[in-house]
């Protein structure tokens, strides 16, 4: 009798536990995501990863920088998958890192008629001192060009479906059309 | 007396389930000393050992590998990352990304990164098998 009331006190205690343990919890972004094939969070960390640290170990890359920051701008990634794949992520993710690395300068395409509105106001509005007026046509052109592209192969038997990711990167000399760097990611992932 | 004995194994399999849900993985970790490009080490956990550390600087970033022994007779997934810090200890940026690698029973794998900045001077790696 007596084991029958521990066992029920430990159930009750677990059941606690459980439903102590539900609703939504803060986790580590970085954690390995192995929540389905699509391509996940840990996948496009891993990605980025592979490509800035490609970027900037490639010799003919590390004799460029060193002697400037070159000027970059994303073209962005190119998602040939059938999936849905939130390509932004890799272009803004790419962008922040290679900032923050000190290697390297960006112009920021997406926000170009935001930064034309806010010239033609400082210009045109008359509410702005004049002397601190940014005349246009001062901006520095982008020397490079960063893009890429996402496919996938989808395949089925026995039970199991595999995914395989390919994601390639390209870095490109605006001026002679010369790609300069190159890299990819393949990622396998198998669900049963 | 086996209703007793039915009671404790069972009790037994609800708390070994605990235990296995909330214990993922087997962890080590690794740190590079400050100035040293090469630290042979013996860093063992349940499946794996970190056997060596090597870093070093391409352009003025820091570029680090690690040796990474199965101890396992099975072939294993296990997941690695490096945190970065400062001559002074200070981390730089964020710790990388825990990155999936398959590693084969019992043999041998090099891993490798790439500090965020070159502020990064040395680094520390975890494993979680």
């Amino acid at each position: 009798m007596k084991i029958f009331k521990t066992l029920t006190a430990i159930v009750f205690a677990s059941s606690l536990l459980v439903a102590c343990s539900g609703g939504v919890q803060y986790t580590d972004p970085g954690a390995v995501d192995t929540t389905g094939l699509g391509f996940g969070s840990t996948d496009l960390q891993t990605t980025v990863q592979t490509m800035v640290s490609g970027l900037l170990t490639f010799p003919p890359v590390v004799q460029l920088t060193s002697k400037e920051r070159p000027i970059l701008f994303v073209a962005g990634v190119k998602n040939t998958t059938n999936q849905q794949i939130n390509t932004d992520m890799i272009n803004n993710m790419m962008m922040t890192q290679l900032i923050q690395s000190g290697k390297f300068r960006f112009t920021d395409m997406s926000v170009v008629k935001k930064m034309r509105d806010q010239l033609n106001y400082q210009s045109d509005s008359g509410n702005v001192d004049p002397q601190s007026v940014i005349k246009i046509g001062q901006q520095v052109g982008a020397q490079y060009m960063l893009y890429g592209s996402v496919s996938a192969i989808e395949k089925s038997g026995d039970g199991k479906t595999s995914m395989y990711f390919l994601v390639s990167m390209r870095l490109m000399n605006i001026k002679t059309g010369i790609v300069e760097w190159a890299d990819q990611k393949q990622i396998r992932k198998v669900q049963s | 007396m086996k209703l007793k004995s039915l009671l404790l194994t069972l009790m037994t399999i609800i708390l070994g389930s605990f235990l296995l849900s909330s214990c993922g993985c087997s962890y080590s970790e690794a740190s590079m000393p400050l100035g040293q490009t090469v630290a042979k080490i013996n860093e063992k956990a349940d499946f794996t050992t970190i056997t060596e550390l090597r870093s070093r600087e391409i352009g003025n970033v820091l570029n680090a590998s690690a040796s990474i022994k199965s101890n396992s007779v099975d072939n294993k997934m296990l997941s690695y990352r490096f945190t970065w810090f400062d001559k002074d200890g200070f981390q730089v940026g964020t710790p990388g990304p825990w990155t999936p690698i398959s590693l084969t029973a019992g043999s041998n794998t090099q891993v490798q990164g790439t500090a965020p900045n070159p502020s990064a001077k040395t680094f520390k790696l975890n494993v979680c098998a």
